[in-house]
């Protein structure tokens, strides 16, 4: 826990104890309620706060034993970061033996702002969204992923996996945007970070078709390949205790 | 003392409120699964990803390799960037592989394959087919022979779509032997486009890296091979004065 969300916790737990010891004495009574109506509003909100950034703080590493994959940090970049509220972030580049490119990245998810849903964020610099399938990953059961390919104007294709990914290892894919459509969403991560105190990743891991390729089977193959060990990376790293694991 | 009781709207208000939310669940700003490019994106089988994609009886379909038999070719040689590609340096001209020897060898049959542009031969190459695979044994114009030991294998039977197989071995280039590695898949069968024609077919990618005295050379390229025919389309990258070049061949006509 951080200061500024210590000294709101503490704040608020005073101020509990002030409007209590006000509410004894007749006379204070109502402004005495009022008070602690106030400052319960405030010890909720600096929980509430402290959980949303506690959700943020599991950064798991990155698959580094995938055979026949050279792996190469790919930092991401700050204004990108600021954009996305300053998570913390990996950001890597996997090329197999024929020079096939996966591009790899994993961000914490702690506040609303982390989220940043692909479906709007690439649709710029000519892509369109040209399909959208969700799936489970390594068959019946197993983690859900949204996969979605963006056309370039040039003709080639991206194909990207995204999904949201706790510690205990389930995973969800929708989109969290400030939509009223997304209303649910944002209701379940919000009940997960602060009353269940999950801890959230967001991952998207992508990578192109070529023009001339007549279907994706090989770029679907590499990116089943490397979301598979990540999923696996993710879920046996979350089972793990971390040093800056705190009890509330 | 009175019963405090909300009034029946703000009841209704909290129906109509849960009905909304309940309305909105699962209803994500992304949308329904579609869209026009859904046959780039199929959903992961695992247990059919374990199933070999080719049986030995599937093979000998892939290769024929009766004296005689030829294939024609339109070759394309463009630069490999193709931001780089004009029409001044793209040349097209065409090219005939014969099968021009064949015999049986005590684990499969070794087939010779010349190519001619006209009626010079000006390459040849020696694949070895047996019951495991198709391996490419030597390759080379006249006085530049590349041999490979043991043979590296293009196709392998037994093995899934996309698993990656791994040669190692030695590549012998004008007497001189230098440890080369290779590696190798196969992709389920899948319609592409051959001479305006569309034609299913195995896609078969291997890269040969090995050293030279300049630098790690890696050599890749992907084979298309349709049963009863064998290659109709192949792409290789090549260097030449140490830039990289594209080399497109595509089936015209088979006999």
């Amino acid at each position: 826990m951080n200061a500024p969300e210590a000294a709101g916790l503490i704040l608020s737990i005073l101020g509990i104890v002030v409007s209590l010891y006000a509410m004894a004495n007749p006379k204070r009574r109502t402004i005495g309620s009022m008070a602690l109506a106030i400052a319960v509003a405030g010890l909720l909100g600096s929980f509430a706060t402290y959980r949303f950034s506690r959700a943020g703080r599991w950064l798991p590493p990155a698959p580094d034993d995938m055979a026949q994959w050279e792996a190469k940090d790919s930092p991401f970049q700050d204004y990108v970061l600021a954009m996305l509220g300053g998570p913390q972030a990996r950001g890597r580049e996997y090329r197999n033996p024929f020079g096939e490119v996966v591009y790899w990245s994993v961000v914490t998810a702690g506040p609303f702002e982390n989220y940043h849903d692909p479906t709007v964020c690439i649709p710029d610099n000519g892509f369109a969204l040209t399909a959208k399938r969700e799936f489970s990953l390594d068959g019946p059961g197993s983690a859900r992923v949204r996969a979605m390919i963006f056309k370039h104007t040039s003709g080639a294709r991206m194909l990207m996996y995204y999904w949201t990914q706790n510690r205990d290892g389930s995973t969800a894919t929708e989109a969290r945007m400030g939509n009223y459509r997304d209303i649910p969403a944002r209701f379940q991560t919000g009940y997960g970070a602060v009353v269940e105190g999950k801890q959230t990743v967001i991952v998207r891991i992508y990578t192109v078709i070529p023009p001339d390729e007549p279907d994706g089977a090989v770029a679907q193959y590499n990116l089943n390949e490397v979301s598979r060990a990540t999923y696996r990376l993710l879920k046996a790293d979350g089972r793990k205790p971390h040093p800056e694991d705190t009890w509330l | 003392m009175k019963r405090l009781r909300p009034p029946a709207r703000t009841w209704a208000a909290f129906f109509v409120m849960t009905a909304i939310v309940a309305g909105l669940s699962g209803c994500s700003s992304v949308g329904k699964d579609g869209g026009m490019d859904m046959a780039y994106v199929s959903v992961p089988d695992p247990e059919a990803e374990k199933k070999p994609v080719l049986t030995a009886g599937d093979l000998r379909r892939l290769f024929p390799s009766a004296i005689g038999r030829r294939w024609t070719m339109k070759v394309t040689l463009a630069p490999a960037d193709p931001a780089e590609q004009t029409p001044a340096n793209t040349q097209h001209s065409q090219d005939t592989a014969i099968v021009e020897k064949r015999e049986v060898v005590k684990d499969g049959v070794r087939v010779r394959h010349a190519f001619r542009f006209g009626n010079t031969v000006h390459r040849r190459e020696t694949y070895l087919v047996t019951k495991g695979g198709i391996y490419l044994v030597e390759s080379g114009g006249n006085g530049d022979t590349v041999r490979l030991s043991p043979p590296m294998p293009l196709v392998k039977v037994g093995v899934p779509a996309g698993k990656r197989y791994v040669w190692e071995g030695k590549i012998i280039i004008g007497g001189q032997a230098a440890s080369a590695r290779a590696y190798g898949r196969i992709f389920e069968k899948r319609g592409v486009q051959v001479g305006g024609q569309r034609r299913d077919a195995y896609r078969v990618d291997t890269v040969l890296s090995f050293p030279t005295r300049q630098r790690q050379e890696y050599l890749p390229s992907t084979r298309y091979f349709a049963p009863d025919v064998g290659v109709v389309r192949q792409t290789s990258i090549l260097f030449d004065k140490d830039k990289p070049v594209r080399l497109d061949k595509e089936l015209i006509e088979y006999e």
